[in-house]
């Protein structure tokens, strides 16, 4: 058995976070394993460095010291894409990783590109409406922004873009579709919110950036939290017990979980499928990739087989 | 292989084909599980990663007359719970697997597993020897590649047999007689002595709850014939 590491605590003695007892990994085999699968996915693709959008948040603070660690930093290109409106604390935190782990760091600011199509004083070129619209739309406008963002510094660096979604989020399909959520692989996929933060505090992430409230930063004082009601410590309980354990929705409420709150999640993971699978293909043909045309990635003739 | 000669070839006799696997939708399985001999003096029992998953194959190959029983594995790494003995679901059920395996056809097991990643999954590696008494007698590091020799004493295995004559005493012909007759019954071929009510013919998982708990009218219901009457598919199928 491995020793238990003590949660990391504030200036008070609390701990930074909750990690629920069933969640706990073993920090040492995960870094292992994420390690060996960041340099198999560079291998096989035939690239060796890697692109990063840095929020300044946990998940992707987390990724940057991953991909580091994998492959040194000397590799690795992290982009901090900030709005007009995003909080200079996401700046500044983002600015932090990159200085303590002396990687490179660049800065392109999505504003006018996010402006150009809303509009502001003038009218942007999504029409007169587009001034009206709602966060949300602005949110998936940003996070895509950003994806047109490291794509494009994919090839200026010569890097893959490495995935900063975690297992909670995924699940719940809080994301947004080809937007935060486009990669070409994912380190840290299949970590929920609560191991996500085990990790950081095991890799040396800042302090500040594990101790925040998560927040998709796409408005001021957004916070995950605050937008789903719910505790992400609760929230990982739920999926774990109910999708890697398969509990049953009543064997949960048997546990003690909130029967509401579990159809709510049951709800939000049934409804959010699509985000997770590649769109369907109308089959037509005798084969069709996705359907009955299946090779795996890494295959003859593919760049590293 | 010995003296560059090919001894004896072993085709995987059960294909994973559930949770991450696929191998039944690419693979055809093997049909022959048998014990070679060695000029070690010793029977060799070779199977491939899944194979050891099924009682029946370390057993049948002990049986046959192998004193190593040797597993040749691909096992992906998963469930990295902290509480694991290891850090890893997937390690944790394999060494307590070829432990059991040892101890119960008092033999060496020789378990090789895979390193490195392909895709998204992490082959753990942790090969290990294990004596025919259960306990490790080599274990290899997680995740690191290296040819590793490990002596062995072959007389273990006869110690280890007299102190344990499990082998000497196993029961074949009563093994064969009562697989027999359950073969027969999961066809639908004999009444299903053992069986629930209610349950249908070939049913090899545990009945749902909702049929459990359901009077015995519903569970009749469901087969669609009576408990204790051999269900007859020819005459449902017309």
């Amino acid at each position: 058995m491995t020793a238990a590491r003590p949660l990391p605590v504030d200036a008070a003695g609390r701990p930074l976070f909750e990690l629920p007892d069933e969640l706990a990994i073993d920090t040492d085999v995960a870094r292992r394993v994420i390690a060996g699968f960041i340099r198999g996915q560079l291998h096989q693709a035939g690239f060796e460095r890697c692109v990063l959008a840095l929020s300044g948040g946990i998940d992707s603070g987390l990724v940057a010291y991953l991909v580091a660690e994998a492959i040194g930093v000397d590799k690795l290109l992290c982009v901090l894409m900030p709005y007009r409106t995003s909080s200079p604390a996401s700046q500044s935190d983002a600015e932090a990783i990159v200085a303590d782990l002396g990687c490179r760091g660049e800065l392109v600011e999505i504003t006018a590109m996010v402006d150009g199509y809303f509009g502001r004083e003038e009218r942007g070129a999504g029409g007169e409406a587009a001034r009206d619209a709602a966060p949300v739309r602005r949110g998936n406008f940003m996070a895509r922004s950003r994806m047109a963002v490291i794509y494009d510094r994919s090839v200026t660096f010569g890097g893959l873009v490495v995935g900063t979604s975690n297992k909670t989020e995924s699940l719940i399909g809080y994301t947004t579709l080809y937007g935060d959520n486009a990669c070409a692989f994912n380190p840290i996929g299949d970590l929920y919110k609560s191991q996500v933060r085990q990790m950081a505090a095991a890799m040396g992430v800042p302090t500040q950036v594990i101790a925040k409230a998560p927040s998709a930063d796409l408005w001021p004082d957004q916070t995950d939290e605050d937008e789903g009601s719910f505790s992400y410590p609760l929230l990982d309980r739920i999926l774990y017990w109910r999708i890697d354990r398969r509990r049953s929705i009543d064997e949960l409420v048997e546990m003690g979980f909130d029967r509401e709150l579990v159809e709510r999640v049951e709800r939000l993971v049934a409804t959010s499928e699509f985000k997770r699978q590649v769109p369907p293909v109308a089959k037509l043909g005798p084969r069709t990739a996705g359907v009955d045309y299946l090779y795996p990635r890494r295959r003859p003739g593919s760049a590293r087989s | 292989m010995e003296d560059g000669e090919i001894r004896h070839v072993h085709r995987k006799v059960f294909l994973p084909t559930y949770g991450l696997f696929d191998e039944r939708r690419f693979f055809a399985a093997g049909d022959v599980v048998r014990a070679v001999p060695s000029r070690l003096g010793v029977g060799v029992g070779i199977a491939i990663c899944e194979d050891f998953w099924h009682l029946q194959t370390p057993q049948l190959l002990a049986l046959d007359g192998a004193q190593i029983l040797l597993n040749v594995s691909s096992s992906p790494g998963r469930d990295l719970a902290a509480r694991n003995d290891v850090g890893l679901g997937t390690a944790t059920s394999w060494r307590t697997l070829m432990r059991t395996y040892a101890q119960l056809t008092t033999s060496f097991v020789v378990f090789v597993n895979r390193v490195g990643v392909d895709e998204s999954v992490t082959f753990w590696g942790g090969s290990e020897v294990i004596g025919p008494s259960g306990e490790a007698i080599f274990s290899a590091p997680f995740f690191d590649e290296g040819l590793f020799l490990v002596d062995v004493n072959l007389e273990d295995v006869r110690r280890e047999r007299i102190t344990l004559p499990l082998l000497r005493d196993e029961r074949l012909e009563l093994q064969a007689r009562e697989l027999g007759r359950i073969i027969a019954e999961r066809a639908g071929l004999a009444t299903d002595s053992t069986a629930d009510a209610g349950a249908e013919p070939g049913l090899d998982v545990a009945p749902s709850a909702s049929v459990r708990e359901g009077d015995g009218a519903g569970a009749r219901d469901r087969a669609g014939a009576r408990a204790d009457e051999p269900i007859r598919l020819r005459s449902r199928r017309r």
